[in-house]
């Protein structure tokens, strides 16, 4: 139930911020969320596959963050800003 | 040696094509030009040696190559020849080296120019040999690329429009085809090892319920179609063929529809036997229509090209007509016309893009009075004229004859009305003979010069041709018949091959007497 | 019948064939000799011919056939047809008339086309006509016919059209081409239909069967489209229209092709095919009304012409009308001595008429001319003979054929046709002689009359000799039974006899209404007395409307053809450019609507992406959930 709050909790940063950096945040609170009921999940039930499995997420987590802040810092260099609305370049 | 005749027939032009891409840029135009004829000669030169190795009045397929590429899957390489598919190669074997002869004046990025000619080649010559589906189609496919880039590359005013539209719309049929092939192959798993073999397909097909059948046939149907073209989807090749360069013209014309019409015979009608008869009626409706229709829109037209396309799509109405007969004559006739249209409608542009070369218009109000200043070059002209309007002791009456008479066993109303064709090709042929030749010269085309030696070397052996398939037919006919007999057999099971008249009526397919 | 293989028969038609490769290739360098190369090898065809029908001859009556088979043509499945050839007596007649006839012509066109550009060219095309011309009679099958039938009708457009500077001709030719091919068209589906009921095309087959085989329908069916074919070719009404027209080419092939030979090749093909056209009577009885109809039709337009040519031109046509009559009375030898006659008189009134434009120097307008009977003698007494045989004046050619005709409508009662054919040839004999004497006597009334002269020897000797045979050819049917008539029975069929006037008092009566003509004739044209000008323009506007063919040109040009253009035009541009090709276009323009509106999808946006994202994930958990 806490992981659910959490959850919710990291998907309204993610949608309503317009800081890149908030919204990553919000994003590791997702993910956090989730390793959190995956630990839950696999001690009530007695299985490891649940703590496997949040092992991997934290691997891909940290991996994540490493090249997103990347690309967020390269972005800030050009532009000066972390607002998400300001790099619409992708468009049509 | 004799077994993989065909496979080198397939690569020369890809070879040819190889060495052209890597040192063209190095080597002077002129020397590109010949190393291109020579490719195309040596090419004409292997089909030679499969024409005298083939054993006519033998059926099925002679000298098959086979070697396999991923056997879990059961994709293969797998080519053979038979009586049909024997002359369209060597039309097309033909035809192209008299095409690159034709290109000598292709001025820009000639090097460019040769590789596509060679690649269609090669993709067109796998086309009428393979016999495994999956194969056919990669070769059909392959086709377009090279033609889209001959049009859009160097053709006329309108080129690009024309390309795409040529691109597009064959490929739009053609998918179909791929959903075709593809259904029948995860059935094919059935009957043994996965494979798209025709003649496992074949059985796979004889084994399906007879809507799906249908559905199939329709499929199969609408590729061909497109290419053939068959009225009503034929509106891609006046563009297509006013736009391109003559070589190009030439090629789309005597070759690359008879995949079209190849394909129909090939696969539609023993594939699905049942179907083809069930559809027959429809598909020899459209044929009629576009045998006439394709008439009256070339009566009409200001430029010459677009004329010559449009007679194309009658020509091969009656290719279509004559195969959806079923019957002996018919088909064998659709067969020799096929081969004859590339003759005569290549011989056509090619003399047009002689014109074209030195008046440098298209339109019949600018031309006239050619006659007295050309007097080869237009004598020439007249004599494909005549040779295309089905002049008896010219190739193409043969054809056309035994097509009305083939079909006119079956339905009186349809032999009759493809009869009409012939008066309007008479028409149409003569007029426009008459507005580029006679009438009065205008001041600027009073001094073009007749046939150079190349542009004779380019008609003569055509000429030729059409003069010796009219007076004797069975050159090709021999090897023609056992095929097309095979085919019909296929077709009417109940039946062997069907033949004409005689005091036994000849069953008629279902529900075809009008 | 039995018949006999004779391996020379393919020497008669090979001959011209091979000079006229000859003529086409090196015809520049032989310069004057290839006129007499392609006269030699018409001559030589001739002796061929000759001496194959005395081998004919020298038969008994029941054992008159030769056949040859060359080679395979066609062979697909159980249809063969072979390039055969086969002379009986009706094909031994024409092949003479053909290459004795054709020879003479070929010399008389050395001299006229002497001094033209492309003459080497022009006698290549006439060779290759005999050529064709001799394939259509002596093939043994309907498709080598149909071969000579085409090929025919080839070398016709390209001799019309032969001074193509001129945009008249050019039109003619294909004018001339086109309609002919309409009735061949028909012929062609005629064709089919003796393929889908006798499985071949061969004449012995066909003619021995067909009673067996064909129902009267089918039999009916397939006479009309033959004759359909025949109508085309021998300019019979509705298809006339082409004849007069191709006038516009030199009169040497005016009088080969449009008198003699090409033109009679529909009679031909009715009395061969004769066995189909009594299986069913409707079949006749079209041949008989068509042919009383143009030979009345043609005359009538026949009187009013200007042009000489253009008078010979519906002569000729009238003529053939004739020669149909008495096919479709069943008098197939009359039909064909008619045949023979008329090659002869005709050949030489249009040589004649040759001669006076090539001594007038190229006019042809027959109210320029006058008084050429002093001027060019040889020239006006051939052509006296010619006209007086048409016209039906014993002992002259002419008259035996008419009467012969005329004598069978009375004999089996047909008496309308009796009278009409007697009105026709009462119009024959009168623009004959209006002709006649327009040309040869009175003043001269132009100064290329008044300048006139003789022509060459090239010119006279085949007239003379055209006249020698015009008076005489009549002698051929002349016994009581018919010597010509006779000869061709076994092929053609026993002419019924029927009982009616005396032969004599008919003959005599014909020739009272001829010497009628020709009397009328001469006092309005030939005496000075009467004011013909004048006299047409009281007649105005009939003589006007018969000039113009009683408009049937401008009918077809209102009926047929402009709705055609308009149709095809339609076809092209409204319905393939806009209908169909819009089709295309328009599936084209909604994918790229489609496109767009899709694209519209690639805000950019990172934050709409992620909203994308999270209600997808959503859909999904709200799918499985439901599904579970």
């Amino acid at each position: 139930m806490l992981s659910g709050i959490l959850f919710m909790l990291g998907t309204v940063g993610v949608l309503t911020r317009k800081n890149a950096l908030l919204i990553f945040m919000s994003v590791e609170l997702q993910l956090n969320a989730v390793n959190l009921a995956l630990v839950a999940f696999s001690r009530l039930h007695d299985d490891l596959t649940g703590q496997v499995l949040a092992f991997f997420s934290m691997v891909v987590a940290a991996a994540e963050v490493v090249v997103g802040l990347a690309i967020i810092v390269a972005i800030y260099r050009r532009r000066r800003s972390v607002d998400v609305d300001d790099v619409r370049e992708l468009r049509w | 040696m004799r077994q993989h005749l065909l496979t080198f027939t397939i690569l020369f032009p890809l070879v040819g094509a190889t060495l052209i891409a890597l040192v063209g840029r190095r080597i002077d135009d002129r020397d590109t030009r010949i190393l291109a004829l020579l490719t195309t000669l040596a090419t004409f030169g292997v089909s030679l040696l499969v024409l005298r190795d083939f054993q006519t009045g033998a059926t099925g397929y002679q000298m098959v190559d086979r070697a396999s590429w991923v056997r879990s899957l059961g994709l293969q390489y797998l080519v053979g020849v038979d009586g049909i598919s024997l002359w369209l190669v060597l039309l097309t074997t033909f035809l192209f080296p008299i095409s690159v002869l034709a290109s000598w004046k292709i001025g820009t990025n000639v090097a460019r120019y040769m590789v596509a000619i060679l690649v269609l080649e090669s993709a067109v010559l796998g086309s009428f040999v393979a016999l495994d589906l999956l194969l056919f189609f990669l070769f059909f496919e392959a086709i377009l690329v090279p033609m889209y880039l001959i049009i859009g590359g160097w053709g006329s005013g309108n080129r690009v429009y024309a390309a795409i539209k040529f691109f597009l719309f064959t490929m739009a049929g053609s998918a179909f085809l791929l959903v075709g092939i593809l259904f029948l192959y995860s059935r094919s798993g059935q009957l043994g090892p996965p494979s798209f073999e025709l003649g496992r397909l074949t059985q796979v097909a004889g084994g399906l319920p007879v809507p799906t059948a249908r559905w199939l046939f329709l499929a199969f149907f609408v590729a061909f179609a497109v290419k053939v073209p068959l009225f009503p989807l034929h509106t891609w090749l006046p563009d297509a063929h006013t736009e391109a360069p003559t070589a190009g013209s030439v090629l789309l014309a005597g070759v690359l529809l008879k995949v079209g019409t190849y394909g129909l015979l090939r696969f539609n009608l023993s594939m699905f036997p049942q179907a083809s008869i069930h559809f027959a009626t429809f598909v020899s409706v459209l044929a009629v229509i576009g045998i006439i229709y394709g008439a009256v829109c070339a009566l009409i037209q200001t430029d010459v090209k677009r004329l010559v396309a449009y007679s194309s799509v009658s020509h091969l109405g009656f290719v279509v007509l004559g195969i959806f007969a079923f019957t002996q004559q018919a088909v064998t006739g659709g067969v020799l016309q096929m081969v004859n249209h590339g003759l005569a409608t290549g011989a056509l542009f090619l003399l047009v893009g002689m014109v074209y070369e030195r008046t440098h218009t298209r339109e019949f109000a600018e031309m006239g009075g050619l006659a007295g200043v050309m007097p080869w070059l237009l004598g020439a002209f007249l004599f494909v004229v005549f040779a295309s309007a089905g002049l008896p002791g010219l190739s193409s009456f043969v054809g056309e004859f035994l097509v009305i008479v083939g079909t006119f066993a079956v339905s009186h109303l349809f032999g009759a009305l493809s009869a009409v064709a012939v008066v309007l090709g008479a028409i149409y042929l003569l007029w426009s003979y008459q507005r580029v030749a006679y009438g009065p010269l205008r001041e600027e085309h009073r001094y073009l010069p007749d046939l150079s030696g190349r542009e004779v070397a380019v008609l003569a052996p055509v000429l030729a041709l059409l003069l010796v398939f009219g007076v004797y037919p069975s050159l090709l006919t021999r090897s023609i018949d056992p095929a097309t007999c095979v085919t019909i057999e296929q077709v009417r099971s109940s039946q062997t091959c069907a033949d004409v008249g005689g005091p036994v009526v000849p069953a008629a397919a279902e529900g075809r007497q009008p | 019948m039995v018949s006999h293989p004779n391996p020379a028969l393919w020497l008669i038609p090979a001959l011209p064939l091979a000079t006229a490769a000859i003529n086409l290739l090196w015809g520049r360098r032989l310069g004057r000799w290839a006129g007499w190369l392609a006269s030699a090898s018409v001559i030589v065809s001739f002796a061929v011919s000759l001496a194959v029908v005395s081998q004919l001859v020298a038969k008994p009556a029941d054992d008159r056939l030769f056949l040859q088979h060359l080679v395979d043509w066609i062979s697909v499945g159980r249809f063969v047809v072979g390039v055969d050839l086969r002379v009986d007596g009706v094909s031994a007649t024409m092949i003479l008339v053909i290459t004795g006839i054709g020879a003479l012509i070929h010399v008389y066109a050395i001299g006229y086309m002497a001094g033209d550009p492309r003459y080497g060219r022009f006698f290549s095309y006439m060779n290759l006509f005999v050529f064709f011309m001799l394939m259509l009679v002596l093939g043994a099958n309907y498709l080598v016919l149909y071969l000579g039938w085409e090929g025919v009708g080839l070398c016709s457009y390209l001799l019309i059209g032969f001074w193509s500077e001129v945009p008249a001709n050019a039109e003619a030719a294909k004018k001339a081409f086109i309609t002919t091919r309409i009735g061949d068209t028909l012929m062609l589906i005629g064709l089919a239909l003796i393929v889908f009921r006798f499985g071949t095309l061969d004449f012995e087959v066909v003619f021995g069967t067909a009673g067996t085989v064909l129902t009267k329908d089918a039999a009916t069916a397939i006479a009309l489209l033959l004759f359909a074919g025949a109508v085309g070719k021998s300019a019979q009404v509705p298809l006339h229209v082409w004849l007069p027209d191709a006038m516009a080419g030199p009169t040497p092939v005016s009088a080969l092709i449009h008198a003699a030979t090409m033109v009679t090749a529909g009679v031909y093909l009715v009395v061969r095919s004769h066995v189909l056209f009594e299986l069913s009577g409707v079949a006749l009885t079209v041949v008989l009304v068509v042919g009383v109809v143009t030979a009345v039709f043609a005359a009538t337009c026949a009187v009013a012409q200007q042009d000489i040519k253009r008078v010979l031109a519906y002569s000729t046509i009238s003529q053939l009308g004739f020669m149909f009559m008495a096919a479709g009375m069943r008098a197939y030898g009359v039909a064909m001595f008619f045949l023979v006659a008329h090659a002869f008189y005709k050949a030489l009134l249009f040589l004649g008429a040759g001669s006076v434009i090539h001594g007038m120097h190229d006019e042809q307008d027959l109210r320029r001319m006058g008084g050429l009977r002093r001027l060019m003698p040889i020239t006006f007494a051939t052509f006296l003979v010619g006209a007086l045989a048409q016209a039906g004046i014993p002992p002259l050619a002419g008259s035996f054929a008419k009467d012969a005709v005329l004598e069978v409508a009375q004999h089996s009662g047909r008496e309308t046709v009796y009278v009409l054919g007697s009105v026709a040839a009462f119009l024959s004999a009168f623009y004959l002689g209006r002709m006649l004497f327009l040309t040869f006597f009175g003043d001269a009334r132009s100064d290329r009359a008044r300048a006139a002269r003789e022509s060459p020897p090239l010119l006279w000797v085949p007239l003379v000799l055209l006249a020698v045979g015009a008076a005489t050819a009549g002698w051929l049917n002349v016994t009581p039974e018919g010597r010509l008539t006779g000869f061709l029975e076994h092929v053609t069929g026993f002419t019924p006899a029927g009982q009616g006037v005396a032969v004599a008092a008919l003959a005599a009566v014909a020739t009272v209404i001829s010497l009628l003509a020709l009397a009328l004739t001469w006092w309005i044209y030939g005496s000075g007395r009467v004011d013909w000008i004048g006299f047409r323009e009281r007649l105005e506007p009939l003589p006007r409307a018969a000039l113009n063919g009683w408009y049937v040109d401008r009918a077809y040009d209102t009926a047929v053809i402009q709705p055609a253009k308009a149709g095809a035009w339609v076809t092209a541009y409204v319905v393939d450019a806009r209908i169909i090709d819009g089709a295309v276009n328009a599936i084209g323009g909604g994918v790229k609507a489609l496109a767009d509106g899709g694209r519209q999808l690639q805000t950019g946006f990172v934050r709409s992406y992620a909203l994308a994202v999270f209600l997808g994930a959503v859909a999904i958990l709200v799918y499985v959930g439901v599904r579970s």
